[in-house]
């Protein structure tokens, strides 16, 4: 490229066009419902991912490609999505995205072929990536001015509530009808969700065939976060650099991402993503650093829920509700956060910082509760309190991030948004499972030390079971796991609070005269 | 009789409407129309991260004012202008009306839930509420002119002289015929007359044709106006309103309010100046 040949971005349209009675509120409904399919469909997979490896008779190896392989689609798709919508249009991507995505979750619903079912999810991750972006445009640009106001929140609030909704309904159907059906609620919802939009939204944005494909840029960002996500999975299952794999994984992500961010950068005239907005926009960058802190906070969840499961004994249906129960709670944060910051109670740093702190305090509390013993009832109050330090912590990520663009960079802003939490996830999933197989470790070794006849306990356990070794041994392996949940849930509390520092950052400007009429 | 009229856009159907009443009203009788829409000023304001939210209400601010500029120039308005007010809703265009000396504000009525009602205050309410300035409610299109024959719904008190007197002016600067309407009530038929007579008197007075309507006790007086409205071929009400706060508002409820939601046809609405500009104006 010349370098004096200025790089052309694709800029879909976002001209607002609401849309009164009952057409304005089925278009509004269908944004919503692709949003909630979007968040929920990744979090049903990853649910009813043990069910899927036993379907395809996946070894543990080829099992961990069916979420890798998805993902780095998906993401991929989510960066491209503002691209596909400035050259297609709005309505023709996301009815094509969410029939591609119903037909693919059909087919993978009905195959038993590992091969045919990595490669089904692939594209269903491409499809589902082309649907956040243009939904949240689509929702953004049919409210009237009255309703704009409230975009932020309401947005942020269906976003919190699909991935936590998500984990539910994952257990619920992998559960009660088995692996394959964890597919169904989705096909019938994208199904559902593309035959609204068909019906009821117009196809009066222009799409600009005249931009060029940004193939190889495309093939860089699959090839980025296919490793990332490989690593996540396999890093700590393959003891990190001592297997070939994992080196090969580093080595593709060392060289494919400094690939893409220079390619985009520097190298091609049209670059599907325009990194440089970092620089211009730095709430962009603030928003999402910390948006990468709370995804990684996010991780959480699995690490809750696998608590449920292995210590307590908790069904995947009934662990999925425990974490549902944050929604009751999402519900007055995410507006408790919006009614202080829009009314100048509170700056919205200020906002941030108290959802950190609470959000600390829950994570902690849960660290203290997480016993071999403990009573799952005791979760639900646990699990309300955090949700709403969360929700408020969220609440203005959404305004930061996407609220503080120019219009024509909203299609990007709500694409990082959307992708710096898996980001920050999938750090979280690779780091905290070494830190989670090291305590269990360290644990159990302290543990082991502990266990002596001289202990009155110990003697106990022994004579009543007749001396029963293993028995005793399972005990303290549980008790060693556990004691390592609870111990990475307080590293999240302390991960949590990292944000407090960053939010510094943002840029808010002082309170000043009322804007001038027009 | 107007001069300026004010009509607040916000593009939902009934604003739709209340363009199209604006533009009839302006046509007859009005310098100049100007087409408001306020833009919420937290939007716009810094700290709140909604740039690109502010951007698109302006973008759609102007979009619809751009409509409706067209709608009246097509209509033969020549002098209709368009404002973006960045406040709260009712306080914004009220400070804009009273500043432009307005005779008039159109607004069109959004439905609302009926168990909401006497919770949560309408556009209309608010407005009415900060100004003295007539209102113009609309919830329907316009059949036709919007002055040729006026139901005045009535009854014998100081309020309602003030709805007579406005709906008189109205009459006679668009040529329309008044029909007065009123209840018997519990002091008799005899005290309803006399509130009719006094009326016809003051239209006769002032070369209006006018009718009478005595309605029979019994069944919701609200319903018995919008319905006579109906039936009589009335293509607007005039009413006086006490506008009613507080408690009151949720015991008695407002006749005006009840019409207003559940008229076809367009209400314009007077209220007497608040208490304290009275006791103001009495003490000097």
């Amino acid at each position: 490229m010349n370098p004096l040949t200025p790089q052309r971005f694709a800029v879909p349209d976002v001209t607002p066009r609401p849309q009164p009675g009952l057409r304005g509120i089925v278009i509004v409904a269908s944004a919503v419902l692709a949003i909630l399919v979007d968040t929920t469909a990744t979090a049903t997979v990853n649910t009813g991912l043990p069910y899927l490896q036993a379907i395809t008779a996946a070894s543990p190896d080829e099992a961990s490609w069916i979420i890798t392989v998805f993902n780095a689609a998906y993401y991929a798709f989510i960066l491209f999505s503002p691209w596909m919508m400035a050259r297609v249009g709005r309505k023709r991507l996301m009815v094509s995205a969410l029939l591609g995505f119903s037909l693919t979750s059909l087919l993978l619903a009905a195959t038993t072929d590992y091969p045919l079912f990595l490669a089904l999810r692939f594209i269903q991750g491409a499809f589902l990536g082309c649907i956040f972006v243009p939904a949240a445009l689509l929702l953004f640009t049919s409210l009237h001015v009255r309703a704009l106001k409230y975009a932020p929140p309401a947005f942020v609030f269906v976003s919190l509530s699909g991935s936590t909704f998500g984990t539910v309904l994952g257990g619920y159907f992998a559960d009660e009808y088995g692996g394959n059906y964890v597919f169904v609620p989705g096909c019938l919802a994208t199904l559902f969700t593309a035959l609204l939009i068909a019906v009821a939204v117009n196809a009066n944005d222009r799409p600009q065939p005249g931009l060029r494909l940004d193939a190889i840029g495309l093939a860089f960002s699959v090839a980025t976060f296919g490793a990332m996500q490989y690593l996540a999975n396999e890093g700590e299952r393959r003891n990190w650099f001592d297997d070939p794999a994992i080196v090969a994984g580093a080595g593709v992500l060392a060289v494919m991402l400094p690939a893409f961010l220079v390619y985009e950068l520097f190298v091609t005239r049209e670059p599907h993503v325009d990194f440089r907005m970092f620089a211009r926009h730095r709430n962009l960058s603030v928003g999402g650093v910390i948006n990468v802190a709370i995804g990684a906070v996010g991780y959480s969840v699995t690490v809750f829920v696998a608590y449920l499961q292995a210590a307590l004994g908790a069904t995947p249906t009934v662990a999925g509700a425990l974490v549902l129960v944050r929604l009751g709670t999402y519900a007055i944060g995410v507006p408790a956060a919006f009614f202080l910051i829009t009314s100048r109670k509170l700056d919205i740093r200020a906002v941030v910082i108290i959802g950190v702190v609470g959000s600390a305090a829950g994570l902690a509390a849960f660290s203290q509760s997480m016993t071999t013993t403990s009573d799952l009832d005791a979760f639900v109050g646990l699990s309300l309190f955090f949700g709403l330090f969360f929700g408020m912590m969220n609440q203005p990520l959404g305004a930061l991030v996407i609220g503080s663009m120019p219009l024509p960079l909203l299609a990007a802003g709500v694409s990082i948004y959307k992708l710096s939490s898996p980001i920050g996830l999938m750090i979280a999933t690779g780091g905290m499972q070494t830190v989670l197989d090291q305590r269990t470790a360290s644990f159990r070794s302290v543990l082991a030390g502990d266990i002596s006849l001289g202990r009155p306990a110990v003697d106990r356990y022994v004579h009543a079971h007749h001396g029963s070794a293993s028995g005793l041994a399972a005990i303290a392996a549980a008790q060693a796991q556990t004691l390592a949940y609870a111990s990475v849930m307080l590293l999240f509390a302390f991960i949590v609070l990292v944000v407090v520092p960053i939010v510094f950052f943002a840029k808010v400007q002082k309170p000043g005269a009322p804007p001038a009429n027009v | 009789m107007f001069e300026r009229i004010v009509a607040i856009v916000d593009g939902s159907p009934t604003s739709h409407y209340a363009i199209g009443a604006s533009i009839t009203i302006a046509r007859e009788d009005a310098d100049e129309l100007t087409f408001c829409i306020t833009v919420d000023p937290e939007l716009s304001a810094d700290g709140v991260g909604a740039t690109c939210f502010a951007e698109l209400a302006m973008l759609l601010s102007r979009q619809m004012l751009d409509e409706a500029l067209q709608r009246a120039h097509t209509s033969g308005v020549p002098h209709a202008t368009g404002r973006i007010l960045q406040d709260a809703p009712a306080r914004g265009v009220v400070s804009f009306a009273q500043a432009q000396g307005a005779g008039l504000i159109v607004l069109g009525l959004a439905p609302r839930i009926g168990i909401l009602r006497p919770f949560i205050r309408s556009l209309a309410e608010e407005v009415l509420r900060e100004t003295t300035i007539p209102l113009c409610v609309v919830r329907r299109p316009a059949r036709g002119r919007l002055n040729r024959r006026i139901l005045v719904p009535i009854v014998d008190d100081d309020l309602s002289q003030l709805g007579v007197t406005y709906a008189v002016s109205l009459a006679q600067n668009f040529r329309s015929s008044l029909l007065f309407c009123t209840v018997e009530d519990a002091a008799g038929e005899r005290s309803a007359l006399s509130a009719l007579n006094r009326a016809k008197a003051e239209a006769a007075a002032a070369g209006v044709a006018a009718d009478e309507l005595l309605l029979p006790k019994g069944g919701g007086i609200s319903d018995a106006i919008v319905r006579n409205a109906d039936v009589h071929a009335c293509d607007s009400i005039v009413m006086a309103s006490h506008v009613r706060e507080g408690l009151p508002r949720l015991i008695e409820g407002s006749v005006t309010e009840a019409v207003i939601y559940s008229s076809d046809v367009p209400v314009v609405i007077v209220r007497a100046p608040p208490p304290s500009a009275d006791r103001v104006a009495n003490r000097m």
